[in-house]
């Protein structure tokens, strides 16, 4: 066991001292949060601008009354002889005309943004106030009421538990990342415990010294197992803190952005129990992981050829994330629970939605162990193998 | 000349009728090929002396090394080595037996010291007196210490095979397999090198199997030494008996006259 964890510490060095190490802590403390959160931020602050800023109205056709109002709302009321003109060339941030029984609104925007402009929002809220007004008089000319108009509600709820919403684009982007950066996180370290010994003959010099097989295998799936769940907590960690400190610091720019923008924002809204229970899954993964790139890799000549077997298995990783991306349309299955890598997928998004059911958990974790436990024996077998160890 | 004092009878090495065969398939679906790189090789090395082996590229000398290294295991004859069997106490052996290869192979990241205490860990060695014994064997070799800790992919190649020979040295190994140990370094390295094997085994009365393409290295470390072409011994004996056999004044002519083509074929043909 002792000579299990010298030969995992010295894998990690070898694998920190490639420069990488700068990367590994900057990567998903840094940038990741940075990417997550800036897009936010930026849209935060313009709507925030945008609410403080006097907005220019240009009219045409327009009655004093709603006139009066625009300018209650904060506008600086322009008259022009062709408001969709004074909005494109910015002169004004909305326009508005009134011609036979008809409002029409220019909205500044691009077509590609699916947003109206903060001006147009607000012009439309002015117009409904005078709408309902005028409405009302007219209602109780009549001796009727606005509610008369009513009779019933009518209102739309999503059935998706309050923890995915409260999470946001989080809860999608949570088990992507834990499958995809324990694969990504373990390679380099797998590969260069096996084939990169390989081409540094180093192999040689590790095989005739008095330790068991069993324990230098150990002692370099550790290292991978380590390094696997270190890239993908490190993210996690930069996803909650990067998002703790962003509601905190910038709460006025998040206040300014319109709901639906906000909800898919997110927050970081996991259990204590959901992380732990993510973990679990997570170590089970890179187990799994790990015995397969130890496998491959020790199989494998030279660096390129790993990466021949490795690329293809990777683009099967895909598939669940295809599969994930269209789960508002496909029935999740039981037996989707006890595929390799796809089980992963679902159980951690299960656990995310706070839908999980301890049998498909269950499930998962079973499955991954007995997949990894026999892909670790092939592993096993390729190492006490010179065959395959000193293949030509 | 180099004489053994033979007070000492034990055999360090023993190997009999050693045979090796490399299986490829060519292609896919082709025909798997069998290459014999040892063909039954025979010899025995007395406890304190040197051996060297000489051959010519693909004679088969490295094969024979991993063999004796427990890397590759033998497809016929015996090995017994310091009184123990192959395989069957490979592990035991291991503790006893120092390798150099040609190239000198190192987690490159890492600087010599870092490279020489995780050999002394597999080992079980405790790191302060590896460390010591690393610093000792590297000034023997000429080695400037203030180097010990800089990355090893800075580092000539006759540097790293210096400290290639301190790894083979740091558990004191009574046996000491050496492919080419020399290969590739300046004259002055291959000096300090050579002076410093031949005070080992003055001090510790190391057992060493040496192979080698240099025949003046030959000359001076060996007490015998053996011809292998084409996995086969071919001829055995003191330097002088090999010069003298083939009656010619210098162990080349020697050389070539005893590892020539006829005789290879005569080998073969046996
Ligand atoms: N792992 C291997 N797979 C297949 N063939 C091998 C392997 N190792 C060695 N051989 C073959 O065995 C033969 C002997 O090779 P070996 O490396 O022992 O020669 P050598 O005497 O050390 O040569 P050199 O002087 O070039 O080092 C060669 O024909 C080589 O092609
Ligand atoms: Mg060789």
């Amino acid at each position: 066991m002792k000579e299990a964890l010298k030969i995992a510490r010295k894998e990690l060095l070898t694998y920190v001292r490639e420069e990488r190490i700068l990367l590994m802590v900057l990567m998903p403390l840094v940038i990741l949060p940075l990417l997550m959160n800036l897009p936010f931020l930026l849209l935060g602050h313009y709507y925030q601008q945008a609410e403080n800023k006097q907005q220019v109205i240009a009219i045409k056709g327009v009655p004093q009354e709603l006139q009066h109002l625009l300018q209650r709302a904060k506008f600086v009321v322009q008259h022009s002889q062709n408001p969709r003109q004074a909005v494109q060339e910015r002169q004004a941030d909305v326009g508005m005309v009134y011609a036979e029984g008809r409002y029409t609104i220019f909205d500044r925007n691009s077509i590609l943004n699916q947003q109206r402009s903060v001006a147009t929002e607000r012009t439309r809220e002015v117009l409904q106030q005078y709408k309902e007004q005028v409405l009302l008089e007219r209602l109780q000319s009549h001796g009727l009421e606005l509610a008369d108009l009513e009779p019933f509600a009518i209102e739309i709820q999503k059935t998706i538990s309050e923890q995915q919403q409260a999470l946001g684009l989080l809860a999608m982007l949570i088990p992507f990342a834990v499958v995809g950066l324990v694969i990504s996180g373990g390679q380099a370290v797998a590969l260069e415990a096996t084939v990169g010994e390989k081409e540094k003959a180093t192999i040689e010099a590790l095989l005739s010294a008095p330790v068991a097989p069993w324990k230098l295998l150990l002692g370099k799936g550790l290292a991978v197992v380590v390094a696997a769940l270190f890239s993908a907590f490190a993210s996690m960690a930069g996803f909650a803190l990067g998002n703790v400190f962003v509601r905190h610091n910038f709460s006025t720019q998040i206040e300014a952005l319109p709901t639906d923008i906000r909800v898919q924002m997110g927050a970081w809204a996991l259990t204590s129990t959901d992380l732990a229970t993510i973990f679990f899954t997570s170590v089970l993964f890179a187990f799994f992981v790990t015995s397969v790139m130890l496998a491959l890799g020790i199989f494998a000549r030279t660096y390129r050829e790993a990466n021949t077997y490795l690329s293809p298995l990777e683009m099967l990783m895909l598939i669940p994330f295809l599969l994930f991306a269209f789960s508002d349309y496909v029935q999740v299955q039981d037996w989707f629970f006890a595929m390799p890598g796809l089980g992963v997928v679902v159980a951690i998004d299960t656990i995310v939605k706070g839908s999980y059911s301890p049998w498909q958990l269950g499930l998962t974790w079973a499955s991954t162990l007995a997949y990894g436990l026999l892909v670790l024996f092939f592993a096993f077998r390729n190492f006490s193998r010179e065959d395959v160890v000193f293949r030509n | 000349m180099l004489t053994l004092n033979t007070t000492q009878t034990q055999l360090a090495i023993e190997v009999s009728n050693l045979k090796k065969v490399f299986r490829k398939r060519d292609g896919l679906r082709g025909p798997i090929k069998e290459e014999w790189a040892l063909k039954g090789v025979s010899f025995y090395v007395q406890e304190g002396e040197t051996y060297g082996l000489l051959g010519p590229n693909g004679s088969g000398k490295s094969t024979l090394i991993r063999i004796l290294s427990t890397l590759l295991t033998a497809d016929g004859g015996t090995v017994r080595m310091l009184g123990y069997q192959l395989p069957e106490d490979e592990t035991r052996l291991r503790r006893k037996m120092g390798r150099v290869s040609v190239d000198a192979a190192f987690y490159k990241k890492l600087s010599p010291r870092e490279n020489l205490l995780y050999a002394a860990q597999l080992y079980g060695l405790e790191p302060r007196q590896a460390e010591k014994r690393a610093m000792q064997i590297l000034e023997q070799l000429g080695l400037e210490s203030r180097r010990f800790s800089d990355p090893i992919e800075e580092m000539s190649r006759g540097m790293q095979q210096k400290i290639s020979i301190a790894r083979a040295l740091l558990i004191n190994p009574p046996l000491l397999l050496l492919d080419e140990p020399t290969t590739g370094l300046d004259p002055k390295s291959r000096r300090d090198v050579q002076a410093f094997l031949e005070d080992l085994r003055a001090r510790e009365g190391t057992t060493i199997l040496l192979t080698t393409h240099d025949m003046a290295e030959a000359e001076r470390l060996a007490h015998r030494i053996g011809f292998l072409a084409h996995g086969r011994l071919v001829a055995e004996g003191t330097a002088e008996e090999l010069k003298r056999r083939a009656g010619t004044p210098d162990l080349e002519e020697a050389f070539i006259a005893l590892t020539g083509e006829e005789l290879d074929e005569e080998a073969d043909s046996l």
